[in-house]
């Protein structure tokens, strides 16, 4: 055991001899190779999991740059669907104070779905980040994680809602750096059942990806597809029945809803091209 | 879109490769431990994957990554979780001091060392390392900590003082070891 005398006996090591020795010590681990491949893997999951879920749902994030054989068509042959109406954007100022849009809307079983996203640009300084805030909290729209206004400061928020769910039953939500913005193949996530509140099979799948993807493949665990291809009415709402991808106000990256046939359910989604 | 994709892949690939020596050599005077060193760099890198697009495209990437670093190793320690290399109750023991000369003594220096490190609170076990191992200056450490520049000094020198003390070292100094 070290005393007081032994302190007093021993000249004290200077910062240099400390640095060095630092560096002797740093040398003992073993450094191995590099797991590249891992910390990709690790990666794309913490991107995943940005997405604050409300629900049990399934998250995928991908970035393949590989392509896959398109086939069958929107909606899939494998099940029935009525066919789904995109309905066209609610009108409003892409502005700090959140702005909605409707992603896609139909009848399923006789009962009648939408999926809507309220998207809030981010602020760019504390003055507009509190003005924010402020209306968040007015909205019932918070984002989880944000303890005041300056964490949103340079961030954009966003929160998925379907059917008539409205301020805090939010289905999913995330706040990420705007500057982050999606780029190629990138694609961000998450299959949930069609109904809040069920815990049906996980039908419904709403994503974004780049504002330059042009398809998205959606598959299905029967092993059907839907194929969305980019909506051509500049955001105002595609062709009724259809699944697109889409602009949102306010939203750096482009949106997209699909929706599994009656009895199977999502497996995977990937930007196809 | 996919061309600039695949070159900001291979830019992080790069830099990965690249940086994973020193990061690991950074983690393992952090956490005192190989196997913690690797979980604290792998987790590190995973965080600046996914900020990579804009973190590739600043001036200086390593200002970022250390940060990140030394948030993950504060948060391990905000979770109370267990380092590998926790104090160890040696009272009773008597501590030989080695001739310094040798390689055993030297090895003998180095696992004190270690051994100092990770007794040391956190934040002055990061202040530590940031100055002395990484080189930084006061406020670069201070930028990576999150912290003031009066607080890199204080914790800086809590913790070179605490170093100062281990016996072997002091020896070392005192017989002309390793100038």
């Amino acid at each position: 055991m070290m005393s007081g005398n032994r302190e007093t006996n021993h000249s004290m090591a200077t910062e240099t001899d400390i640095a060095f020795l630092l560096a002797e010590a740093a040398d003992e681990v073993e450094i191995g190779i590099a797991p590249y491949a891992a910390v990709v893997r690790g990666g794309r999951r913490r991107r995943a999991r940005r997405w604050a879920i409300a629900t049990a749902t399934a998250l995928v994030i991908a970035g393949t740059t590989g392509t896959l054989a398109l086939a069958g068509m929107p909606g899939g042959s494998g099940g029935r669907v009525e066919p789904a109406v995109t309905a066209p954007s609610q009108t409003g100022t892409p502005d700090l104070f959140g702005h909605r849009t409707v992603l896609a809307s139909g009848t399923d079983q006789g009962k009648p779905w939408k999926v809507f996203v309220d998207v809030w640009a981010a602020p760019r300084d504390a003055a507009e980040a509190q003005g924010q805030l402020s209306a968040m909290i007015e909205q019932e729209e918070v984002p989880t994680g944000v303890s005041k206004a300056s964490d949103l400061i340079g961030k954009t928020s966003f929160f998925v809602y379907r059917g008539s769910q409205k301020g805090k039953s939010w289905s999913v939500q995330n706040t990420f750096d705007a500057k982050d913005v999606q780029a190629g193949t990138d694609l961000e996530s998450a299959a949930l059942p069609l109904q809040p509140g069920s815990k049906g099979p996980q039908r419904l799948v709403v994503g974004h990806v780049a504002k330059t993807a042009r398809s998205v493949t959606c598959t299905w665990k029967d092993g059907t597809t839907t194929v969305l291809g980019r909506d051509t009415s500049d955001g105002e709402g595609g062709a009724p029945g259809t699944f697109a991808i889409r602009a949102v106000e306010g939203s750096p990256n482009s949106w997209f809803v699909c929706l599994a046939p009656q009895g199977t359910s999502f497996k995977s989604t990937e930007v196809t091209r | 879109m996919g061309d600039r994709k695949q070159a900001r892949d291979e830019e992080f690939q790069s830099f990965v490769v690249g940086r994973w020596p020193r990061l690991m050599r950074t983690a393992f005077l952090l956490t005192g431990e190989q196997h913690a060193a690797e979980d604290l760099v792998q987790a590190t890198l995973e965080q600046v994957y996914v900020a990579w697009r804009r973190v590739g495209a600043a001036d200086e990437p390593e200002a970022y990554v250390r940060r990140v670093m030394i948030n993950a190793h504060a948060r391990k320690h905000r979770r109370k979780l267990k380092e590998f290399l926790a104090p160890k109750d040696d009272s009773g023991l008597a501590r030989e001091l080695p001739d310094s000369g040798d390689p055993i003594a030297r090895a003998d220096d180095r696992g004190a060392l270690i051994t100092a490190l990770a007794q040391l609170p956190p934040r002055q076990r990061q202040a530590v390392v940031l100055r002395y191992w990484e080189d930084l200056s006061e406020s670069q450490a201070a930028e990576a900590m999150g912290c003031s520049v009066g607080a890199v000094k204080s914790n800086a020198a809590k913790g070179i003082a605490k170093l100062r003390v281990i016996p072997g070292l002091a020896d070392t100094v005192t017989h002309g070891g390793r100038k």
